[in-house]
Formats: structure tokens, sequence, C-alpha cells
């Protein structure tokens, strides 16, 4: 038993696999998986290293009759991998139609995403080390800091994809994080703020850090000692560039996946070619984005990585597809089905979403604002694509009174009905405001993968309240 | 499992003092639906890994690493315990008391039926769910996930403890769409029961058809205090990560539990458990994921701070005993659907079951002496901060209550506050919603890692239109 092979085994294992299934099924991939790193929390009374929760093996596909069957297994033998073959080789599907997935040109590659320095070439100590430091000098920032969580993580995941088309590609995805908590507390009062950078990247992250980064933060958080309680109810407000990036990421891209329009099942089907937004807006998907969490050479089905628009010119221009959707649908894939792991299904997902830049300085867009909130440092978003609901939360924010910022405010909560939100838009920030943060996204419930999400500021209208 | 042994005895060689080891093996199913197309059948999908733990005194601290691997050849196992050697050389915990060897609580965690026949009991769920989803003429599933899990654990350690128990869970997760006239609405259940009856499809989707189909009538509710009643699946989403997480010992040891024993926390209604070995609860199991017993922990009793959840690190930094609440479980909501692929992680303190003790009234008792309220069947997500307390979240799919009876169905706006006890920016203490409970439902649910009632409680704040 072992999920340790060289990347030549791999390439020989999966094309052997689905070499077996050739001619059984209308199609078949197969997707080796490798995944190495390390991680490290530390707080004031632990340190703590493991390595990712991942899941190293192989999972083979085959299609058949409108119908998809897999299984996977940790045991990359040749027996192993083998009896997955012999399954699938005899799979009746349940349904049955005449949907032939589209055909793609096969192709070939073995690339290493670049980065400034290998994180697997830094020693744990050293790694270690600088987690110690960010945590000292957090610590030794401000009093009223009574504990600080950091949250260090690479991983180099190694993917090896096969074919019956013929395509036999090789990735390797370096990706490294921070995560820096500052926990303020006071006459009984905690709370933080939080700094986050992380894409696929190396070491250079943390090496690039800077001791300002890490003040502003332990500021920020000392600051919501002091946050008021939010106001409820229906106001203009301001988004910063992550809550902005969540906002394209979970209220509208997931409307945009294309299963999510097979399944019947999105509220942006009526707007397809409409106008949803001002003209100034655009948002866009792009696997391509150098440095973006959510970058790749090619999805888990072989189809390279690419830069989409959702909404372009405040038009909604299309959506984004895996390779049966893009059959169903009669388009070409846009490089957009992935997996969690070999353990998990691939589905239509995005991959770096982000709201293009702007016209407006930030302050302008405070200064037309009589009463409002700016909401700042996002916590999460969960998306609602039925519906067209909207929930984005941001850790931090501020209340706008007379044109000028006052009174910070802790955890609040955002929602909107999504094409009013959109059509609310009227202002975007310039492009020296753009910035991508790094995220998890699930699909529904599970089914985590990396992707970024940003943009700039912009101003609309919504619902907001604590929480 | 044999697997286990080799890995003691490369340990053994290398003359490592304190280790331990947990190993698991997975096998899942699942069929995943596109309307009422089955997409894809999978299965079976097949894991196994293992995790050496190594552990070093430094005076009255430890450091402990971990190596986790799925191979066991023997220079993969090596390099294995080698990085956890190097974890344990350069890591500081507060202390450790490795698990003596135990006699284990018989404990509920497993469904024959799953563990003998997974493949088809999944397919006949499948068949069951959608027969029973075509009798609606309104409503259709737009996906579903239908999945089962067998998964063997087996722990040991230098100490010569040796603990093994096998599992069974189900998930399902689908969407509901009602359509009428061109609107749409929704309800998205999500499940996690351990055993394949325990879904009671029967039942259930009539109540979930009716939820969508109620939905086609929402509208956005009014910016109000108001009476609002949470559905179970509501509180299993919160609990856990509010009052749970200020009732773990590493919480007090670091200085950021809210909670003090004998400290009125709560209203004189809230008693609440954490309960490893509730039958059948996600978090059950005969031991925690160090090999200690699984017990139940009194944590609050009528409004009063009882005591606090251990694990084998703060036990020894408290010198007190664990109370077996070493879990290897990603943080909150990951933790709702994490049910394999625990190994890799160092466990840390965590809740098993947050129960909440039953109360006196039923359902609908409760929304019978609600004069005007919200009834909250589901929220977008619910994440809530588990430092602050604080929560709010989109309301999905939830009904007006007017002079005792569920009126008009709400969706839209937001609901939040703080589950515990808050200060304004003069001091002032505000009152968290455990603080003003004015009712406990009779009957309890089984909701992610949470056993709960239906709760009412007062001055909810609502934002809307």
């Amino acid at each position: 038993m072992t999920a340790d092979v060289s990347p030549e085994e791999a390439k020989d294992l999966l094309s052997k696999a689905i070499g077996e299934l050739q001619g059984k099924v209308e199609y078949a991939d197969g997707l080796y998986e490798r995944i190495d790193g390390v991680s490290i929390y530390k707080d004031k009374v632990e340190e703590r290293i493991s390595t990712p929760a991942a899941a190293n093996g192989v999972v083979l596909r085959a299609y058949k009759l409108g119908q998809w069957r897999e299984a996977s297994t940790f045991d990359c033998s040749f027996s192993g991998v083998r009896e997955l073959s012999r399954r699938l080789a005899q799979f009746q599907p349940l349904n049955r139609n005449a949907v032939k997935l589209r055909e793609c040109k096969p192709w070939k590659t073995d690339e290493t995403l670049k980065v400034k320095i290998n994180p697997s070439e830094v020693g744990v100590e050293e790694k270690l080390e600088y987690v110690r430091s960010f945590y000292k000098y957090v610590a030794n920032c401000d009093k009223r800091i009574i504990n600080t969580n950091i949250n260090y993580s690479d991983t180099i995941q190694e993917r090896v994809f096969a074919n019956t088309e013929g395509s036999l590609l090789r990735q390797v995805i370096p990706r490294t994080s921070v995560f820096i908590v500052p926990i303020a507390g006071e006459s009984g009062k905690m709370d933080y703020d939080y700094l986050s950078c992380g894409g696929t990247a190396g070491f250079e992250i943390v090496k690039d850090l800077e001791e300002n980064s890490l003040k502003s933060t332990v500021e920020s958080s000392v600051e919501l000692l002091k946050a008021s309680e939010a106001p409820s109810g229906h106001f203009k407000v301001i988004l910063d560039p992550g809550m902005a990036g969540t906002f394209a990421h979970e209220s509208f891209g997931h409307g945009c996946e294309a299963d999510q329009i097979l399944r019947k099942r999105s509220y942006l089907v009526p707007y397809l070619g409409k106008q949803m937004g001002p003209e100034t807006l655009n948002i866009c998907d792009d696997g391509t984005l150098p440095g973006g969490y959510g970058s790749f050479i090619f999805d888990d089905e072989g189809m390279k990585s690419g830069k989409n628009y959702i909404l372009k010119d405040g038009v909604l221009t299309g959506f984004l597809h895996e390779r049966l959707s893009a059959s169903l649908m009669n388009v070409e894939p846009t490089g957009n089905g992935r997996r969690e792991s070999v353990l998990r299904k691939l589905f239509v997902r995005m991959t770096n979403t982000y709201v293009e830049p702007g016209d407006y300085d930030l302050d302008e867009m405070i200064e037309e604002v009589d009463y409002g909130v700016m909401l700042v440092h996002c916590s999460s978003g969960m998306e609602d694509p039925l519906a067209g609901g909207m929930e984005l939360k941001s850790k931090k924010g501020y209340l706008i009174e007379k044109r000028k910022i006052g009174a910070v405010l802790s955890s609040l909560t955002l929602s909107e009905y999504v094409p009013d939100f959109i059509a609310s838009i009227d202002a975007l920030g310039k492009k020296d405001q753009f910035d991508m943060e790094t995220g998890t996204c699930g699909k529904g419930y599970e089914d985590n993968v990396p992707v970024g999400d940003g943009g700039v500021y912009f101003r609309a209208e919504a619902v907001v309240s604590q929480g | 499992m044999s697997e286990i042994g080799f890995v003691e005895k490369v340990l053994r060689g290398k003359k490592i003092d304190q280790w331990d080891i947990y190993v698991e093996k997975a096998e899942t199913y699942d069929v995943q639906l596109r309307n009422f197309d089955v997409e894809i059948v999978r299965g079976p999908i097949i894991n196994f890994g293992y995790a050496v733990r190594v552990l070093k005194t430094k005076g009255k601290k430890v450091g402990i690493g971990i190596g986790t691997g799925n191979s066991l050849l023997l220079g993969h196992v090596t390099k294995c315990i080698e990085t956890a050697s190097v974890g344990a050389r350069i890591t500081e915990f507060p202390g450790y008391n490795l698990p003596k060897p135990s006699k284990y609580p018989q404990v509920k965690i497993a469904d024959p039926k799953i563990s003998s026949d997974a493949e088809n009991i999944v397919k006949d769920k499948v068949e069951e769910l959608t027969s029973l989803l075509k009798q609606s003429k309104t409503v259709v599933p737009t996906f579903g996930k239908i999945r089962s899990y067998n998964v063997e654990t087996t722990i040991s350690n230098s100490e010569g403890l040796r603990a093994e128990k096998k599992e069974t869970f189900f998930y399902i997760e689908l969407a509901l769409k009602a359509e009428r006239k061109g609107q749409l609405a929704e309800y998205w259940p999500m499940l996690f029961v351990r055993r394949s009856d325990d879904l009671q499809l029967s039942a259930r989707i009539p109540a979930w058809i009716k939820l969508a189909e109620d939905a086609l009538q929402a509208t956005v509710p009014k910016t109000m205090k108001t009476t609002v009643v949470f559905s179970p699946q509501i509180l299993g989403n919160i609990l856990p990560d509010t009052i749970g997480f200020h009732c773990l010992g590493s919480s007090v040891f670091k200085g950021v539990s809210k909670f003090k024993t004998g400290q009125q926390v709560g209203s004189k209604e809230i008693s609440v458990y954490d309960d490893g070995l509730y039958d059948y609860g996600l978090g059950t199991s005969p031991f925690d994921d160090e090999g200690t017993p699984h017990a139940k922990t009194a944590l609050i009793d009528r409004g009063v701070h009882k005591g606090f959840l251990y694990d084998a690190v703060y036990s020894a930094a408290l010198s007190v005993d664990s109370t077996g609440n070493g879990e290897k479980l990603p943080p909150y909501p990951l933790a709702f659907t994490r049910v394999d692929l625990r190994y890799s992680r160092l466990p840390s303190t965590q809740p098993t079951n947050i129960v909440i003790e039953p109360g006196d009234m039923t359902l609908e008792e409760i929304i019978a002496t609600t004069k005007e309220g919200i009834y909250l069947e589901r929220l977008s997500s619910a994440f809530s901060d588990s430092l602050t307390t604080s929560f709010g979240s989109e309301i999905r799919n939830a009904y007006l209550i007017e002079k005792g009876e569920l009126s008009k169905p709400l969706k839209g706006g937001q609901i939040g506050g703080f589950m515990l006890d808050s200060q304004d920016t003069r001091g002032r203490k505000t009152k968290g919603l455990l603080n003003r409970v004015s009712g406990i439902s009779r009957e309890s649910h089984i909701s992610g890692r949470c056993v709960t009632p239906h709760i009412r409680f007062e001055s909810v704040q609502v934002a809307g239109k």
C-alpha cells in the first residue's frame, strides 16, 4: 500500500488504469493526488505542528449514457487501482439518456507553479521560529492583547490526470497562508480582528510580512473593544475588497455555476444577457490569476484554467462549467471542474473571483453617504443560488454619519436580494484599492476547495444588523 | 487492526518512550441526484490513514509531535515517526497525561444494516426518497446527496492502552424547490444520522415539502425586537461553538472563557450537559480520540455554570481528570459535517454532544403561548463567533407567530445577537440570549453534535425592511 509514487509511476499507473476502461465506457479519466505540507498553530500556551488533513490516492471516473460512476482508493498499487477499473468497467447506468460528453482535444503538460521560496525547502524549525517571532511582536505591541492565535500553513499539491482521450497531465501547486488573530481584552470585554495573507505562493509570504501590518491588526483588535452595538435596518453600505470578493463569490458566483442552471436552481437564469448593474461593474472568475489562492494550471478533469467574465459591463454574460454541464448546454468547458480531494465528487467550482476596479476614491464614496455602514474584514458568506438571497458577515465595521466615518462596530451581518443589491451599486473603487484574499469554499455544506476572493471597495444598499 | 501492531513495532524499535497511534479506515458509498436523475454513483470510496504522536517531557511542560501517513511501507512509517519526533522536540504544551488502559462504556454508534450492506442501503434510500418526492405536485429536488459511512478506529499508546470501535453514519442533503406561476422557493435540509432508519423519510419528506411550498408566500420581516422560537437545527449550529467553547478547559487556561463555576450564566430554565454517551449521537463514542473514556459532564444546571471539559493536555495543566473531550475535530462549522478523515488532526478540547435538557411544554404549547413573534426553522448559516458569542444570519425558512398561531411565512432579513452576556461601550452588561429563555420544548432532536429541544427566546433583534 502506498500513496507515495514518483511522477512517472503515477502517470503510468493512471494510463494503465484508464487503458483498461477504453472501449468499455464512453469516456473515463483518473486523478492521482498527493499533498505534502505543514500546519503550525501557536497561541500563548500551545504550539501545534501537524500535517495537512488530506487524502492521498487515486480516483477513477467513467461516463456512460448520461451518468458518472466513480471509485477511489488510497492504495496506489497497480492491483489496488486495477480493482477500481474492474468495478467501473462493469458499470450499468441507472438512467438512460443519449447525452454525449463534448470531445476535448487531448494535451500533455508537466508544470510546477513557480514560487520565490519553496516551502518544502524551509525547515519546520525555521517556520516555527517565524511564527514565534510574530507571536512575540504582537504580544508586546499592546498590554490589552490577552492572547494571539497564529495559523501558518503550506501545502504542495501534486495532481496527475489521464483520460481516454489521451490527455496526460501533471501539476504541482504550492499554497502558503498565514492567519493572525490578536485577541484584545479589557474589563471583561474581549474582541479581535485578524490579518490574513496567502496565495499560490511560497515562504516569501511569511518573510515579506511587515511589522506594520501586525501592528495595525493589533490596533484594530484593541479598537474593537470600544465597538458600539450595530444598527439594524436597511442602509447605504460600503464593502471593503475582501467583502466585495465574498459577495462576488458567494452571493453572485454560486448562481453562475452551470450545475445550478442544470438543476434549475439558479435565480440568475432569467437575467442572462440582461443588464443587472451599472455599466462600470465587471465580475470575473480567473483561475490563471498569478498568486491567487484558487489558481491552477488545469482543473480536475484536465481543462486549462481560464479567465471568465460572469458579469461584463453590468450584463450577465455566461456561466461557469465543467465538462458535463458544458456538454448539456452545448458550450465550451471553462476549466471550473474541481474536487476537494480524491475522496470527493467533482463539481463546478469557482477559482479566484473578484470585482474589477472602477473610478472612485474611498473618501469620495464615504463623503456621499449621510448615514450608512462600512463593512470590513469578511468573516464568512453563504450562498442562496435558487432564491438570490445573500448573507455576508464582517468582523468589523464603521458607522458612516454625516459623510464621515464614525463609531466602530463589531461582527455585522449583511443581507439583501442579490439582483436588488447589484442594481443598487453606485460606486466602485479605483485600481489601487484592488486586493485578493485567501479562502476555502464549500459546495453546500461540504467539499471545500481553496479559492481567492477580492476586488475593490464598492457602495450599495442592504440590510445590516449585529451578528 | 493488524496495521497498528506494525506501527507499534517500529516505534518500539526506535526506543521512543511516550507515544500513541490513531488508525482510521473509512468506506463510503453515495449517490448524487440532479433533479430526479442519478448524476453519479460513487463507491467504494476507501480511505485509510494513521497518525503517530510522540511526546517528550520538558520539566512540567511537554512537546507533542504528530506524523501522519497512509502507507505501511517501513520507510514511510519511519518517516512519519521522525516527523512526530521533530514536532515533540520543538513544540511546547502545558502538560500531558497519557491515558491508561480503561474499561470503556457500551455505546450505540453503529447500524448493522449499514455495516453489512452499505451500497444497497444507499440505493434503497434513493428509491424511497424519489418515490416520496414524486407524490408532490409542486416540489421537486434540484439536487441530492445520499451517503453511507463505515468507519473503524483503533487507538493504542505506550501505556498499553488499546481502544477499538466501529461506527456508521448516514448523510443526506437535498435542495427542494417549490414553483408556482414562475415564482420559486426552496427548503434545503441537511441531516447526519447514525442509522439509516433514523432518516424517517416518510415523516420528514412531507414536512420538508410543506416548508418549501410555504416559502413561496414568504415576505421579509420588519425590523423589530421580538420573541423567537429557534428550531433544533439552528441551535445545533450555534450552541456547540458558543456555550461549548466557553465550557472548554482550554478556554479557561487561555483566559478566554466567559464562565466561572457557580456563576449564573443563563435563565433558570436552562440546563446543559456534554454527553459523549448519548444513544446514536454524532459525537458519541466509548472513548475520545486520545483513548480516554467518554462521559456525561454537567455544564450548566438551571442557569448556573457547573463544569468544564478537559482533554489530556488541559487536565494535566489544571491538575484535574480528563472528561474524555480530546477530539480530532476541525473548527466549526466544518466539525458539523466531518465524520471521517479525523486521523491527521491533533486532538484538542472539544464538546462531544452538547445536550440541552428538555422542558415541559410541547412545541405546539410554546407557539400557542407566544402572542407575537417568529418561529425560525432555518437560517442561512448561523455561523457564530465563539469568543464573543455573536451570531447572525439571513432568515431562510420562518413563520410569523400571531396570537399564538403560525401565520405568514418569512424569508430574508436577519436575526442576530449574542448567545452569552456582553458589554456595551459604557461597560454595561447586556443580556445574552441564554438569559432570555422563556420556553423549552419537551421533544429533543439530534442536530449535528448537539441534542436540543426547540427553545423560545425573548427580545431577539430582527433586521428587515
